[in-house]
């Protein structure tokens, strides 16, 4: 025997072997009860091999025999019936775990109530995670489907000029074909004028379109939006031109072909229908509704009064470091003798003074989050609430977790003596584990389940919420989903380990005779997780009633004008000619004391008019950029507002048609003194005749116009010329006072 | 019980199990394949057969020496049973009856003048 082996340990080490790798491959592969035989005949028959063909070709056929064998048949485990391995029952892994399932539905039915507690609560952490995470992902997925997103880049405006810093999100209108013709990387360009609303008259029909744009040919082909009716390209090469996205056709043509119809667009005249293109996608940092086209409106030739937001597509090659290089030569070959000519100083002596002139560019895709400059088309959203939401949801979602497996380990505290019994009849701990991990992830996927109901029911209010229009199709793409379903797995092993590896771990003797185990009681890691859920929530409700005083704050902060007894009709312009005899008959009824009519309405989201104002100060003119709006003579009274210096406009005052009034930080601005008799010249686009010149008359004491956020900005207000307009109805304020 | 089917490898593998004086496992019966068909049979189509042949209760099995061109591995020896004999012969009278009832005129197409 003794012999044998040694003849045997000996032949070994002369003969050659089989490539080890695919041996080690057999043994992961076959099935410990084949592999043995299988194994051997291998060998055998590679030895056989090596002495008819050869080491090399012999290794060659052993590989190609191996491989053979990964087939299911040999894969399989222990099938049930191999009479010479075991006569005992052989369960498979499938058997177990419906076992388990089977066990796991038993428990949660029997204890419907925590059941219910625990599966609700973490539907619930589920449900505001996954809404949370439809919020975030949409907010990042803004501009990113434009065909070239990574190489767009939006040309901005930045410049001081006498103290005064702007930062805008369009540029000089001439700057993008000049960028265009002068720089080679540059692949295309596109403008958009946004010139504010305007009043759209089809028939009889008459709407005021907020959204408007006036684009160049090329704009639909540049961001990828596509055309319906009518060519990419063709439309709106001519002035007097106009392309709607197919809700706004329908909205003014309904079911008729609108391609060749006409619709009046404000003081623009009539315009032409030449194409019906998609609605502008939700995730895109504008939303026009009409698109006029650009050679409709007057093109500014000034590179520092005029200003359309501009584009452009980088080439490929180039940096973004050669295109400002190239920008800052435009203002040095153009800007430079504008300066001179607005300013009366060479571009030395400009920057000389401290001021800077500058075209930045930023990309299409930061615009939505990291873009918070003047006249931006619609106000932006900010990386910072896209960090805070994340934050958020991570905590709700880990809240949810630790409150899950605390409930869970509690729950299951009950089931000791089910798993001594277990384990007495021979179960090991992995089966254990192995089965509360699977009881754990069921509930998470009966959370899942409900947190999707929730959705569902909650998607419609939410997107009132955020002001979006997510459909259910955000969730339910396979991707969404496919994500989902993976985490709650990792919840549910992860929520499910702790109370696993702690029930399956008690020692049978004990728990049989009724003794709890010391260590499940104090567990130091269940008293972190519920001291951790406190802090955590603790903090989420700080936030929130801060938060919630923050807005009270803002809401309750005066305002400097009085909203309280004031209506507002929106919309009025639709009245045309009758307005005046409308408001006259409106100031008639009893309860109404003042009516106003307005151009512009305090704290209301709406496009602000910013004009460049030149004043005569002492011997230099000096420019700002202000705020402007149009009001008569009861604005000031019905909103409350106090006068500081000077009078309100008059009827009886027929010059009043060229007098301001300004607010006082726009006396502050321009540096005066005693205000009132000062004259002001408006630039204007900077074309002939578009200068004027008024005299302030009075000054208004400050009032929030804007966001709370922002300090009051220079506000000029110019009497009548009112073109979109509110009706701001005073009623009677104390009664008995007024009467 | 359904009557079990044998495929044409089951059939082969199982004649030459039955046809075999030594030892009957993996080896062997490919070698022995090999060498009545011509073709290339690897070792786990025939040893997936014979356990399938095991399985049908047409071959039975036992562990047998191991050798040290195995590297001490134990083989696994098959061996015909009763039932198996049975399946054998069934299948040959099948044939002699189908072979039987051929016409005599189209002998001739089969390559073969004469049967008797």
């Amino acid at each position: 025997m003794k012999k044998q082996q040694e003849s045997l340990a000996d032949s070994q080490s002369f003969n050659p072997q089989p490539p080890r790798w695919v041996d080690k491959l057999l043994e992961w592969f076959v099935a410990p009860h084949l592999l043995e035989y299988i194994q051997g005949d291998l060998h055998e028959h590679f030895q056989n091999r090596v002495i008819q063909v050869g080491l090399t070709r012999a290794r060659r056929e052993y590989i190609w025999s191996v491989l053979h064998c990964l087939t299911p048949f040999f894969f399989k485990r222990r099938k049930t019936n191999y009479s010479y391995y075991n006569n005992y029952s052989n369960p498979s892994f499938t058997d177990m775990l419906s076992n388990y399932l089977t066990i796991a539905f038993r428990n949660l039915w029997r204890h419907k109530g925590f059941t219910a507690i625990n599966v609700f609560g973490l539907a619930i952490g589920l449900t505001s995670c996954l809404l949370i995470v439809l919020f975030v992902s949409h907010e990042l997925s803004y501009d990113r489907y434009h065909a070239n997103a990574d190489r767009m880049y939006r040309m901005t405006l930045y410049g001081k000029m006498d103290e005064k810093e702007i930062k805008l999100a369009y540029t000089s209108e001439p700057a993008g074909p000049a960028l265009l013709r002068d720089f080679a990387g540059v692949e295309s360009m596109t403008r958009i004028r946004n010139d504010g609303g305007l009043l759209v008259k089809n028939g009889n029909d008459v709407f005021k379109e907020e959204n408007i744009a006036f684009v160049e040919p090329n704009f639909f082909q540049f961001f990828s939006i596509s055309m319906l009716k009518g060519s990419m390209a063709k439309e709106l090469i001519n002035p007097k031109t106009v392309v709607l996205t197919e809700t706004t056709a329908r909205k003014y043509f309904g079911d008729t072909d609108p391609i060749g119809k006409t619709l009046i667009m404000g003081n623009l005249g009539v315009f032409q229908v030449t194409g019906i293109c998609a609605d502008v996608p939700s995730n895109t940092h504008f939303h026009y509704d009409i698109f006029g086209s650009f050679k409709s409106v007057n093109s500014g030739t000034k590179w520092l009064a005029s200003g359309a937001h501009t584009y452009l597509v980088l080439r490929e090659g180039y940096t973004l470091k050669q295109l400002e290089a190239q920008s800052q030569a435009l203002v040095n070959k153009y800007v430079s003798a504008e300066i001179k000519e607005f300013f009366g100083l060479s571009f030395a002596e400009f920057q000389q003074k401290g001021n800077y002139f500058s075209y930045p560019f930023q990309r299409v895709t930061d615009i939505h989050l990291h873009s918070d400059l003047d006249d931006e088309i619609e106000a932006n959203s900010d990386i910072k609430y896209v960090y805070i939401f994340s934050v958020i949801a991570s905590f709700i979602l880990l809240l949810a977790c630790i409150n899950f497996m605390n409930l869970s380990t509690a729950g299951s505290a009950g089931r000791s003596k089910e798993v001594g019994i277990r384990k007495v009849l021979g179960s090991v701990q992995k089966q254990l584990v192995s089965q509360f991990l699977t009881e754990s992830v069921l509930l998470t996927f009966l959370a899942l389940l409900l947190a999707l109901g929730f959705i569902i029911l909650l998607l419609p209010n939410f997107n009132n919420l955020t002001g979006k229009h997510l459909s259910l199709s955000a969730i339910f793409n396979w991707r969404m989903l496919s994500g989902t379903v993976l985490s709650c797995l990792l919840i549910g092993i992860l929520a499910g380990s702790y109370p696993a590896f702690i029930l399956s771990s008690f020692k049978p003797i004990t728990v049989l005779k009724g003794k709890m185990q010391a260590g499940f009681r104090n567990g130091w890691l269940r008293n972190t997780l519920v001291t951790g859920q406190f802090v955590v929530s603790i903090g989420i409700i700080i936030a929130t009633i801060v938060a919630n005083q923050q807005l009270r704050f803002m809401q309750n902060k005066k305002v400097g004008f009085d909203k309280e007894q004031v209506l507002v009709l929106h919309e009025t312009h639709v009245l045309g000619e009758q307005l005046n005899a409308f408001k006259n008959e409106l100031a008639k009824l009893s309860p109404v004391v003042r009516v106003s009519l307005a151009g512009f309405l305090p704290a209301g989201i709406l496009r602000k008019s910013v004009d460049g104002v030149q004043i005569a100060n002492g011997s230099r003119i000096v420019t700002h950029r202000t705020k402007s709006y149009y009001i008569d003579e009861d604005y000031l009274p019905v909103l409350g507002m106090k006068i500081a210096q000077g009078r309100n406009f008059s009827k009886t005052f027929p010059t009043d048609n060229s007098a301001i009034l300004i607010n006082e930080s726009a006396a502050k601005a321009f540096g005066f003194k005693n205000p009132v008799g000062q004259q002001v010249s408006l630039t204007g686009d900077g074309s002939a005749g578009s200068k004027r010149t008024y005299t302030i008359v009075g000054v208004i004491k400050d009032f929030h116009f804007e966001s709370m956020h922002q300090s009051i900005a220079p506000l000029i207000m110019f009497y009548g010329e009112i073109i979109l307009n509110w009706l701001c109805v005073l009623k009677q304020r104390i009664y008995g006072v007024y009467w | 019980m359904k009557k079990t089917i044998l495929g044409e490898l089951e059939e082969l593998v199982l004649l030459v199990v039955a046809a075999s004086t030594e030892e009957v496992y993996g080896v062997p019966v490919m070698e022995e394949l090999q060498r009545q068909t011509g073709r290339d049979f690897t070792i786990s189509a025939v040893h997936t057969t014979l356990y399938r042949l095991e399985e049908k209760g047409f071959l039975s099995s036992s562990v047998g020496g191991a050798t040290a061109e195995r590297g001490g591995r134990s083989k696994r020896l098959f061996a015909l049973t009763a039932t198996g004999g049975q399946a054998l012969s069934e299948i040959q009278q099948t044939r002699n009856r189908l072979w039987q009832s051929i016409p005599q005129s189209k002998l001739p197409l089969l390559g073969k003048l004469d049967l008797t």
